[in-house]
């Protein structure tokens, strides 16, 4: 279960849009390479991870990448 | 594999493939030790990590802390700590001396929190037990533009 907080872990403040940019930064919220598949390979790993050190760890970083998809 | 040290003419290494006589190299990861040496709270967030030990920049392009802190990135600052420090004990449990310094940024985060939902409004809507109305609907969302301004 998940809790949103409503704010970023690093500030982002855009000076300059930039749109062919932008549309580069995109592609890393979905796809095979985005936040979004990322996020939940780790969430459901920890189901056949063994050590609770990694189940951890794989909580964390999921976790994490879940919140990247804020800053897209 | 004959390593004379340097590229034989004849190997094709300039065609952007990787050549039959490629020499192997050897990849090297170092293991995070315990009791790491730690960047104080507001450069950790600028260098991405707590641990100068694992602070390799990029093209040595380093993002450095601005001179003005604002509220909202002193939050972020020590949220960020506190998440540092949860990854480093997932697998560094038994060491005691970084989970008092967990603890103490924890007491931290929980002050700063408290007197950033005072001042600006709730960051989890758990937030909102003590607010005289429905606030979390409040604008910035934290995609609004300028709701991470620097000047705050």
């Amino acid at each position: 279960m998940f809790v949103y907080e409503k704010k970023l872990q690093y500030p982002i403040n855009i000076k300059t849009p930039n749109p062919a940019l932008a549309s580069y930064i995109i592609s890393q919220y979905g796809g095979p390479d985005g936040e979004l598949g990322a996020s939940l390979r780790y969430l459901s790993q920890r189901y056949s991870m063994p050590f609770s050190e990694l189940k951890g760890l794989l909580t964390d970083i999921g976790t994490e990448e879940l919140g990247l998809i804020d800053y897209l | 594999m004959e390593n004379t040290g340097t590229p034989r003419e004849d190997c094709g290494y300039r065609s952007g493939l990787l050549p039959e006589c490629a020499p192997l190299a050897l990849t090297y990861t170092p293991m995070q030790q315990g009791s790491e040496p730690a960047y104080a709270t507001n450069d950790a967030l600028s260098r991405g990590t707590l641990f100068p030990g694992l602070d390799l920049p990029f093209m040595n392009l380093v993002n450095k802390t601005p001179t003005h802190s604002t509220p909202l990135r002193e939050l972020m600052a020590i949220d960020f700590v506190v998440d540092e420090l949860e990854l480093y004990l997932d697998t560094h449990k038994n060491d005691s001396e970084a989970f008092a310094t967990y603890q103490g940024f924890l007491k931290l985060a929980a002050e700063g929190r408290e007197r950033y939902v005072a001042r600006y409004g709730p960051v989890s809507q758990s937030d909102m037990i003590n607010a005289k109305s429905y606030t979390w609907l409040n604008d910035p969302w934290p995609w609004d533009i300028g709701a991470n301004a620097e000047e705050g």
